[in-house]
């Protein structure tokens, strides 16, 4: 019999290379984090907390992250819940810009708000000043970071709310209004706790996603010596000699904190809590939509004062930036020229081979990233092999870990041969393509769960092989979806700026947009990374527009 | 020769045994229809037969060739290796493909050329009556066309024998009756072996050469549509034919059967002790009120309900309600006293069950 061999050597390719994406990096980190001077021990966990005042570190983590949960959780769902259930005009502008912040390059508002709001220099410091004579606002603080990191994490809050809000069945809340609620009650007491899950899903991940945070707590604490995780694990990694024992213990201690928080998600996604919140209906009514009134203004003024801080004001802040010569608070326009551009587009050395390796890195990552996720979700839904689960259960739990975190273990297990990638592009592709992994494993689950499995059994009856019925009926079907989700993972490769600057070693050889764009940052040459960002926003948008046209509720 | 023959077919889902000992032959160029509740297995059964399940004991064998046997080594041939063609309930046509490109699928994939895969989809699409239709999506098409489309895919490579799962299910009353006289047309017309699974009596007996009856797993009875309708196997193929009023009796003597709480019945029989007596709602005709004697028994309507030719009323006989259909014309109104005239040729008896 060797009707399932096939499947078998799909199955153990899939399991091989999701055991290398991401239990590989997950082991070496642990196993790093304990090996000490004599043998293997907890001493790393002692010295970190004695001798690294990691409690400080600890805590400003904690606060960091939590502030920014609780500033994006709140202006997000009030956002989604304006989009999703009120009758506020202009929807679609609203989520195109929220999806804007999504996908522009994180670092990019915390550079806007170092010209606009640094202590000393910045220009609604100055400008204020000149009015009244204080100078309010200081960005390299806790507040700056949390606020800054709000206004970015707050479009994935709203993108994780609004979708459910969105398929909410109407009559629910029609039925708690004929019972006599006002809206507000309706809305407190019916349509919020509805969306339990993804209101407790996007709180923990945001947590989790602040705790990997690293261009903003970088641009905005290091300055001001404010160190949270990510930054800390980078002064760890930077120092010399690296102090790689440290980095891991650190990383294992907010791995284990998420896997705790990844409990929560568990909880309420579990099948027997499922049920009191299952309104995730197929062909559900059009949502009633609540009438805002007078609200209206207030609710406008609030939606685009938040697009203009997180979207607007920045991109509009970068521009200058980037067309400016001049010292970089000057705001005269007579020192305007494209000379920045010119520069790094003509001048820089290393410009052809940063733009070649970040796209290169992308474009492999993303067929990597399509191939095993396609894999393990096939396998999943389509067949019924031992471990086909725990394959997808391994394939994505890394949605759990903390980007850095994750990135030092992939440091730990990749850097001594006969493996030694550190320094290699292929290194900073493993370590991307892990951290895709999930979102396109749930994407493609996603899809073949709305593929009816007769249209395959069809094919096979009319004589079709495995093979050819998947290549033939399944993969025509996906394309959509593959579509979709390789967009998402090339993004998120194309600006991902932790992975390669931990995982390049400093190499001109590993330079990606991101990293050129940081260390230009770093020297002070605010003007060429400023333009350099346009460019990559420029790139980000090439790609990703399109798709937005095609499918607007793309995540 | 038989086209299929399925011998101890079992399969378990869990604990559930879906399918029990499940034995059968259908017989080249007929059509056999599997009839039971949903659950009772007939899916299952026409899955394993397909090989896209893979039942737990049992043989199975198309023409001469052994597809599936527990015995040496489980599934022998795999589904697409079968040489089968199969309409599923929500039809399964490829979205992505026109008419044209579904119905060439299963030559394609034979390695067909160019000029043999237009004739035989221009054939196949001419027998379901589609021919102009080949370029379009299937999208553009409605209910009874998809319903074509299906069929056409799977005759266009001539398969040794057609499976049909629901097939007229998903369409409304009128275009059923209409692919339904389609389908048996179609079956004469290329004298295809089919199986088709229904849940519906009617279609059953009029769409099968011979009906098989299932239920919670096992055959109940097997047989022509005329057999399986005048002469039941069992109270559970009569009730699901065309619910019956189910009454328990008693033998007096050769030629008498008194019914409990109602009264008696003269008929020729050969059962003897208690029996379980079915009356159809079409088995008893109401007369002007007469006392009470074998084959006549005096009644009170209790309801009356107008249903267009016939009437469906509920009379009171004694200490039972029955359910009876009557024509329209000439209905008591409920309260009335009426006599029911029986005919005994037309009650089924069965052994009472202890």
């Amino acid at each position: 019999m060797n009707r399932g061999l096939g499947l078998w050597l799909v199955w153990a390719a899939v399991g091989f290379a999701v055991l290398v994406l991401t239990a590989w990096p997950l082991g070496w980190l642990a196993y790093g984090s304990l090996r000490t001077a004599d043998g293997l021990g907890f001493g790393r966990y002692l010295e970190l907390f004695q001798r690294f005042s990691f409690a400080g570190v600890l805590i400003n983590s904690w606060v960091f992250a939590l502030g920014t949960t609780v500033f994006a959780m709140a202006v997000g769902t009030v956002l989604a819940v304006l989009v999703a259930r009120t009758d506020i005009p202009g929807k679609p502008a609203i989520r195109l810009v929220t999806v804007l912040a999504f996908v522009s390059p994180p670092w990019l508002t915390a550079m806007a708000y170092v010209f606009l709001a640094s202590p000393n220099a910045g220009i609604l410091n100055v400008v204020i000043h000149g009015l009244v004579g204080v100078k309010p606002f200081d960005v390299h603080s806790m507040t700056g970071m949390i606020v800054v990191s709000g206004l970015f994490l707050y479009s994935f809050v709203f993108l994780t709310v609004e979708s459910a809000l969105a398929s909410v069945d109407g009559s629910y809340e029609e039925a708690a209004r004929i019972a006599g609620a006002r809206m507000a009650t309706v809305l407190m007491r019916v349509t919020l706790p509805l969306v339990t899950p993804a209101l407790v899903t996007a709180g923990v991940f945001s947590l989790i996603i602040a705790w990997g945070l690293f261009a903003t707590p970088a641009i905005l604490g290091m300055p001001a010596r404010i160190y949270v995780f990510a930054t800390q694990l980078y002064l760890f990694l930077n120092a010399f000699p690296p102090r790689l024992e440290l980095a891991a213990a650190m990383g294992m201690i907010f791995c284990l904190t998420a896997a705790l928080l990844g409990l929560a998600i568990y909880l309420v996604r579990r099948p027997g809590a499922a049920g009191r919140y299952a309104v995730i209906v197929g062909k559900g009514r059009r949502p009633a939509l609540m009438s805002l009134g007078l609200w209206r203004w207030p609710a406008l003024l609030l939606t685009w004062g938040v697009s203009t801080l997180a979207v607007f004001l920045p991109f509009a802040v970068i521009g200058f930036m980037s067309v400016n010569t001049a010292w970089f608070g000057d705001l005269s326009l007579a020192n305007l020229s494209f000379e920045n551009y010119v520069y790094v587009l003509t001048q820089y050395p290393n410009t052809a081979r940063v733009i070649g390796n970040t796209l290169a890195i992308a474009a492999v990552e993303t067929a990597m990233v399509l191939a095993v996720a396609l894999g393990v979700a096939y396998l999943a839904a389509r067949s019924d092999l031992p471990g086909r689960e725990a394959l997808k259960g391994l394939a994505t739990y890394t949605v759990l870990v903390p980007s850095v975190a994750f990135v030092t273990g992939v440091l730990w297990s990749w850097i001594r041969p006969p493996f030694a990638l550190y320094g290699t592009l292929a290194i900073i592709i493993l370590a991307q393509a892990a951290r895709s992994l999930p979102i396109a494993v749930r994407n493609l689950a996603d899809g073949f769960r709305q593929l009816d499995p007769a249209l395959e059994e069809a094919a096979r009856i009319a004589g079709a092989g495995r093979l050819r019925v998947f290549g033939r009926v399944v993969l025509p079907l996906l394309r959509l979806v593959a579509l979709s989700t390789g967009t998402i993972v090339f993004l998120s490769a194309l600006r991902d700026l932790n992975t390669p600057l931990f995982l390049g070693a400093g190499s001109a050889d590993t330079l990606t947009l991101a990293v050129t764009i940081f260390l230009f940052w770093g020297e002070g040459r605010q003007g060429e990374s400023a333009a350099f960002t346009f460019v990559l926003l420029a790139l980000t948008l090439a790609v990703f527009l399109p798709l937005y046209r095609r499918e607007p509720k793309v995540q | 020769m038989a086209a299929v023959v399925v011998e101890h077919l079992t399969k378990s889902f869990g604990a559930v045994r879906a399918v029990d000992d499940v034995s059968f032959v259908v017989a080249e160029g007929s059509i056999l229809c599997l009839l039971g509740p949903s659950g009772c297995g007939k899916t299952t059964v026409l899955r394993s037969i397909a090989g896209l399940e893979t039942p737990d004991g049992g043989r199975i064998r198309l023409g001469d060739r052994a597809v599936f046997d527990a015995a040496s080594g489980g599934v022998l041939v795999p589904a697409e290796a079968r040489n089968l063609g199969m309409v599923f309930q929500a039809y399964a046509i490829w979205p992505h493909m026109t008419v044209f490109d579904n119905v060439a699928f299963g030559l394609r994939v034979r390695g067909k050329t160019r000029t043999e895969i237009e004739r035989a989809v221009a054939e196949a699409l001419g027998l379901v009556r589609l021919s102009d239709l080949a370029a379009r999506y299937p999208s553009q098409l409605s209910g009874g066309q998809q319903q074509r489309v299906v069929l056409a895919r799977c005759l266009a490579y001539r398969p040794s024998l057609l499976l049909l799962d629901e097939p007229l299910a998903n369409l409304d009353a009128r275009l059923r009756d209409e692919m339904r006289a389609e389908l048996r047309r179609i079956q004469r017309a290329t004298s295809t072996t089919m199986i088709a699974v229904t849940h519906d009596q009617e279609e059953a007996l009029a769409l099968g050469d011979r009906v098989m009856v299932m239920d919670r797993g096992r055959v109940v009875q097997d047989g022509t549509p005329e057999e399986i309708w005048r002469r039941p196997a069992h109270p559970f193929v009569a009730d699901f034919l065309g619910t019956v009023n189910r009454l328990r009796g008693r033998a007096i003597d050769a030629a008498t059967i008194e019914i409990a709480g109602i009264g008696r019945v003269a008929l020729d029989h050969g059962h003897a002790g208690a029996v379980e007596v079915c009356l159809r709602p079409s088995g008893a005709m109401l007369v002007a009120p007469e006392p009470a004697s074998p084959n006549r028994w005096p009644a009170v309507v209790e309801t009356s309900t107008f249903v267009g030719e016939q009437r469906e009323i509920v009379v009171r006989c004694g200490t039972a309600s029955l359910a009876l259909r009557v024509p329209a014309e000439g209905a008591a109104a409920a309260g009335a006293a009426v006599t029911l005239a029986i005919d005994p040729a037309r009650l089924i008896l069965f052994r009472a069950e202890a």
